[in-house]
This record gives structure tokens, sequence and C-alpha cells, in this order.
């Protein structure tokens, strides 16, 4: 088998990754923050481990700053609704995908939110200039993602906080293709929030996610988006302001929050760098077959991610993806949750993603187009 | 021997304790704390004689109690 969507979960997960979920289960195994007993409290500091793990990779000092959720998607539904308030105005990116897009739909119809969706398949200076001239006086957030979902560009995220936090804007960061593959810092990169999956580049597994929240970040400014029992204060309806329990109701994903600090640590030994490297190689090499092959491929050229959409004539995205999968090479066709950035990369709504790890390898890359060549023959 | 519990609030914030108290050399565990009319909280167990360490200790580290039982 050849797994090339990562962008979708990562495959395989890595051997201390299933180590440290099958250790937690039978050792460790009960619900954080609810009991005293051993189990519980064996849960909960495997949480707190994960929180300081996590926040280490942001460069978040405090542990309760790491608030998890079901997902990455749970994630941002807190960042976007807990802190958008009626009639505000908020600037994101034609290439957001739907967990973006979706909760400020939810906002535009039920809470009068303006959105302005920023043409980002530029140049990195042009695409500050539009979100500057984007921003308004009832403009209260940026949100953008960090790496796309289904080209290779990579939004500068650095210089869109600096604009951000010189206009007093709260800057919501979608990292949930860049976590794991490319650095992340909330001071640096002036992101106020950031939302990962447990699942993707981290290299854990499905079940969780996070809303970190920079140093200093004031919680009084976010309202939770999920009602129910945190294991404190229990005779009080109001949930609070408290992070992380303030926003952490119901029973939290532990053993997919412990796959995160195994895949931390797998990421911290293989180096940020040499992820990153290794995927774009793995890129390049994808696209000079898929442009002997004749491909059209779309934003080749857009940036140095590691994710690459394309079509080939004479057959359907859809229909060359079963054909793929019917030789156990697995990618994703579709619109991959992200209308926008298929309208404006022209697309015609159905294309092939291949979107790689850094376990993938360059054989594989030469066996796909392989496998790629054959199909197209024998149409 | 003698202990007191200092009662933090949540669960996060009492683990947070109990590590700096470690760090500094305070024995010390994470407990929950029922004889609360507010419903449950944690808090860290230290022995006696260590109280008014533990409690500058966290002080410094910036976390905050709500009472020590």
């Amino acid at each position: 088998m050849i797994y090339f969507d990562n962008a979708a979960t990562s495959y395989p997960k890595s051997d201390a990754v299933i180590a440290a979920v099958s250790e937690h289960i039978v050792r460790s195994g009960g619900n954080p923050g609810r009991s005293g007993h051993r189990l519980a409290s064996a849960a909960a500091e495997a949480v707190f481990d994960a929180r300081e793990a996590v926040g280490g990779m942001m460069n978040i000092t405090g542990p309760q700053n790491v608030i998890f959720t079901s997902g990455a998607t749970a994630a941002l539904n807190l960042a976007l609704l807990g802190t958008a308030r009626y009639g505000d105005h908020i600037i994101c990116t034609n290439l957001e995908h739907n967990s973006v897009l979706r909760p400020l739909y939810f906002l535009r119809r039920n809470r009068s939110v303006g959105v302005s969706y920023v043409d980002a398949l530029c140049p990195d200076d042009e695409l500050i200039a539009r979100i500057t001239r984007a921003i308004t006086r009832r403009t209260r957030m940026i949100v953008t993602l960090h790496a796309s979902n289904v080209c290779p560009r990579v939004l500068p995220i650095s210089r869109i906080g600096e604009v951000a936090h010189r206009h007093g804007l709260i800057y919501v960061v979608d990292a949930a293709q860049s976590a794991g593959v490319f650095p992340i810092d909330t001071l640096r990169d002036g992101a106020d929030i950031v939302c990962i999956p447990s699942h993707k580049g981290i290299g854990g597994i499905q079940g969780a996610g996070v809303a970190a929240f920079a140093d200093g970040f004031d919680f009084a400014r976010l309202n939770g988006v999920t009602y129910g029992g945190n294991g404190v204060n229990t005779v009080y309806g109001e949930m609070g302001n408290t992070p992380p329990e303030s926003y952490e109701a119901g029973t939290l994903p532990v053993p997919a929050i412990v796959s995160m600090t195994a895949g931390i640590a797998d990421i911290g030994n293989m180096g940020l760098t040499a992820v990153a490297a290794h995927e774009n190689m793995l890129r390049m090499r994808l696209c000079n077959g898929l442009n002997r092959l004749g491909a059209r491929i779309y934003g080749e050229g857009l940036g140095r991610g590691g994710t690459i959409m394309f079509n080939a004539d004479g057959i359907g995205g859809s229909d060359l993806a079963d054909r793929l999968a019917s030789v156990d090479i697995c990618v994703r066709a579709g619109m991959h949750c992200a209308p926008l950035a298929h309208d404006a990369l022209q697309t015609g709504g159905d294309a092939v993603r291949v979107s790689f790890s850094h376990a993938n390898t360059a054989d594989e890359v030469d066996e796909f187009i392989s496998a790629l060549s054959e199909i197209l023959k024998k149409q | 021997m003698e202990s007191r519990i200092i009662v933090i609030g949540t669960n996060t914030t009492a683990i947070k304790a109990r590590r700096i108290l470690s760090s500094d050399g305070i024995a010390a565990r994470t407990v929950r704390v029922s004889r609360s009319s507010e419903g449950c909280r944690y808090g860290v167990e230290v022995y006696s004689r260590d109280l008014d360490r533990a409690l500058m200790v966290l002080h410094l580290g910036g976390v905050e109690y709500s009472g020590v039982i």
C-alpha cells in the first residue's frame, strides 16, 4: 500500500505513539479530573504532560492555556464562536477549510458578523496588503490557515500576526496541516489562538484537538461553546472563564491526548526542518512526474507545503482516485472541504489530492507515477 | 506525620502546584477535595511542617489557593 492521504489523517502511527496509547489504556485509563484514585490521578498527570508538550511546541509557558477538544474543528469552533461578538467583522482567506468557513457562516447568519474573504493566491507582500486593506473599524479578528490542505501554499503567519496586533485584532491560526511540519511560535508569529488536531502532522491518533492560547490571553474574552460537567464547582450553572476546565466539558479523549505527547516527541527527534524539507522534496519529485504525464497541477509553484492537487485529461478526479485505490494507493478526491480554494484554483470541484508525511519515500512517489501512468494509458 | 491540604481549585492548577512544590523539594501529592459546598475541588497535600514554605513557594510561582484544611 502507498498512503498519500496524510492531510486527512497521518498513517502509519509510530511505534512510540502506539505504545504510549496502549500503555495508557492498560495502566492509567481513569477519567482525569473526576476522582481521587490512582487511575484518575495518573490520567490527569498524563493530560498535564500533554498540555506542557503542546505548549512547549508553540512557546506557551502556561499549560492551562492549552485547551483540549475533540479535534481541530472543535478547537476552531471554540476560537471563533467563543470570541466573536454580534456585529463584528472577521477577515479570512479563500483557502480556508470548512472548519473555518462554516463557523463563519454561522456567525454571519446568527450574529450579523461580516466576513471578508481575501484572495491568498498571490505573493506574500500582496496578501499582507490585501488583508490590511480589508480591515474596518468593526474588524475584530483575522483567521487564516497556516498551510493549505489542497495546495502547497503556506501563509506568512508572522506577518499576518503583526498586522493583526498592530490593529488590535485577535489572530486565530488554523494549523491543522502545519503542526508537526512547520514551526509555530505564538509569540514570534503573533498568534493569539492556534488550533491543531492530534492525528495529522503531530502523528497521534484521531480523537483530540487543541485550542492553544498565547501567554497573556485574556480569557474573559472567551466564552465556552460546550457546556457540561468538568469535575469542578459542580453546584454552579455557569462554566466560568478559568482555563482549561471551563472550556473542557465532558470526558477528555485521553488516549488521543496521550498520543500527542508521544507524537510531539517523535517530531522533536526528527526536527521540523528535516520534516518540512523531506515533504518539499517529495512534492517536487511528484510534480516532476505529474508534469511528464501531462497532468494538470493546481497551484504548483505556490509554496513549500507537502500537498498537491491534480487532474488528468479524460478522467474525473474521483474516478482516478478510485482507480488508484484499486491498486492500493490511498489519495483523496473531491473538494476536500475547501470549496473556495477549489473555486480559486479552478479545479472544477473534483481533483485528486496527494498529501505527504515524513513517513513517505521517494520510491513511493516513483511507484505512484508508474501506477498513474498505467491507469492513464488505459483511458 | 500530620499533613494539611492546600485547596487550589481545578485539577490542572493543582497538578501545576504539586509540580512547583516538588521542584522546590517539598513533598506533595494532588488530592481531590470533596468537602466543599460548591462541589469538588482539587488541592495539594503537604506535610504540616512544610506548609508555610509551600504557601510561599506557591505564591512565588503564581499559584493562587482558596484555603488550607
